[in-house]
């Protein structure tokens, strides 16, 4: 009986350790998360942590693709000389792959700290899509409320499913 | 060695403006590396520009082709000996 005793408790012991110990884990693993999770820059220049705050919301939001990796066209701040020559060759990008059309699946991502400039882009560049060529096709729009409807409306007589997420 | 792009690449094209030896295309389904033009940035850069900008972080050194500095310093010279007088 009191051999019984005693390995109960050792059991309970080791039960209540193991608990404690993958309650530390979880903590930790969340902890690590919730560093890992990258904070919207104040700065509109610093391009690099505005491109992993965009491409986190991105990633966050490629529900109901099929294709293995999604388009993303991150669109440069600023009136410098290379972030025109960088948005001049991103538009003719873009506007080559609407003229071509896209493969049903896909998820075109349109994002960038200057939200009226990413919608200017978009509603640009869908100017004259041909009417269904992006059925089944998802266009994520990365910006702010204000710019919502009329990228919405650019992308609508495309087919494409469009998807607003503010950011 | 050259770089190499993993599958978890998003397509962003923030990578291929950045590399000085046009090295990086858009592949079939992500963008890629050819090992023939990349250096690494030797000879540019301090670090490979690819990998300072990629916002995933999905750019690492591809283990199949092994390089050691100097193989890369000789590409970058014969890369811009190849490359059209201005």
């Amino acid at each position: 009986m009191r051999k019984f005793a005693l390995l109960a408790a050792v059991a309970l012991a080791a039960a209540l350790t193991l608990s404690a110990c993958s309650k530390h884990e979880d903590e930790q693993q969340a902890a690590s998360a919730q560093a890992a999770q990258v904070t919207r820059p104040a700065d509109k220049n610093d391009t690099e942590g505005w491109n992993k705050y965009l491409v986190q919301l991105l990633q966050k939001n490629l529900q109901g693709m099929s294709a293995s990796q999604p388009y993303a066209y991150l669109v440069t701040p600023g009136d410098t000389d290379e972030a025109k020559a960088q948005n001049d060759r991103q538009l003719s990008t873009v506007q080559d792959t609407v003229a071509r059309g896209v493969l049903p699946g896909n998820l075109l991502a349109f994002a960038g700290p200057d939200s009226a400039k990413t919608a200017d882009l978009v509603v640009t560049a869908f100017t004259g899509a041909k009417a269904g060529s992006f059925k089944d096709v998802i266009v994520l729009f990365i910006g702010d409320q204000a710019d919502q409807q009329r990228v919405e409306e650019a992308i609508k007589p495309t087919g494409a499913t469009f998807r607003f997420v503010q950011m | 060695m050259s770089l190499k792009i993993l599958d978890t690449c998003v397509n962003c094209d923030v990578c291929e403006p950045a590399c000085p030896n046009k090295a990086i295309s858009l592949g079939e389904q992500f963008y890629v590396i050819d090992p023939a033009l990349c250096t690494e940035c030797v000879g540019h850069h301090d670090e490979p520009q690819c990998m300072v900008v990629c916002p995933v972080e999905c750019i690492i050194t591809d283990p199949e082709h092994i390089e050691s500095h100097d193989q890369l310093d000789l590409k970058y010279r014969q890369l811009m000996a190849m490359e059209p007088a201005a």
